[in-house]
């Protein structure tokens, strides 16, 4: 029998998106001090490997609310400080594991770049977690790259503050086409 | 931006079904009002038909669709 089809097409227009981490909810209000159960979502292109996030929101008072969702917002490799700030605010590091088949992708993408040649921009994991968002022992997450600037990346799994990683520029030919992405791995 | 993107796939799983046509509502008992729409894929030209009905006993104004349900 048909059946309905829904999914999220990326703007690469070639893949689609799929769900693979979110933040746990928190409660804001407006300015009428209405109060508001909120979340952010992180979804990923299974093409271009493009990251985007979106926020949903739910009257806390009403459950028979409609959930509100905002427009997606492409989350770029080198986004600046502020930007990461305004996007995970007082929620970074609240962030649930990843899926599971998200997580063997990201493992066959770091073998790739062990194997490549590739330009490296060494740095050390701050004392503070404002240096590495959202929180250390996260897959995905931004690290300080420059004085403004954080990169989107894989973070392995064990490396935690204080460590030494190397944030290394790679390319990834995935099914012919090439990809461009940052990944932090322990020196 | 990345959209939304809603269809109806058909069973030979390479066409998507649009709608081509309906007929106009009918009011059965009980205020319950009927209409069918048809539907075709757009590969192996297929029709499927369905039926819609609201209510409006109770004021909705959501049709009560089997949304899986095609004939």
């Amino acid at each position: 029998m048909p059946k309905i089809i829904n999914y999220v097409e990326c703007d690469c227009e070639k893949g689609k998106l799929t769900e693979f981490a979110e933040t746990s909810i928190y409660t804001s209000s407006d300015s009428k001090g209405n109060r508001f159960n909120e979340c952010s979502e992180f979804w990923q292109c299974d093409k271009c490997l493009s990251i985007f996030q979106r926020d949903k929101s739910k009257n806390a008072l009403d459950d028979t609310s409609k959930t509100v969702y905002q427009e997606f917002i492409k989350l770029t490799f080198s986004t600046t400080k502020e930007e990461i700030i305004d996007i995970t605010g007082q929620i970074f590091g609240c962030f649930l594991p990843m899926h599971e088949d998200l997580i063997i992708t990201l493992r066959k993408i770091k073998e790739a770049t062990l194997r490549k040649d590739h330009t490296d921009l060494s740095f050390s994991v701050g004392t503070s977690l404002s240096d590495i968002f959202p929180a250390a022992n996260s897959n995905i997450g931004a690290v300080k790259i420059s004085k403004f600037n954080f990169a989107w990346c894989l973070i392995d799994s064990d490396i935690k503050e204080g460590d030494s990683i190397i944030i290394s520029y790679n390319t990834v030919s995935i099914f012919g086409e090439e990809y461009e992405y940052y990944i932090a791995i322990k020196r | 931006m990345p959209k939304i993107i809603t269809y109806v796939e058909c069973d030979c799983e390479k066409g998507r079904l649009k709608k081509f046509s309906e007929t106009a509502f009918e009011v059965e008992q009980n205020r319950i009002f009927k209409s069918d729409e048809f539907w075709q894929c757009d590969h192996c030209k297929e029709i499927f038909h369905r039926e819609i009905s609201i209510d409006t006993r109770y004021n909705l104004n959501r049709p009560d669709i089997d949304s899986d349900y095609f004939e």
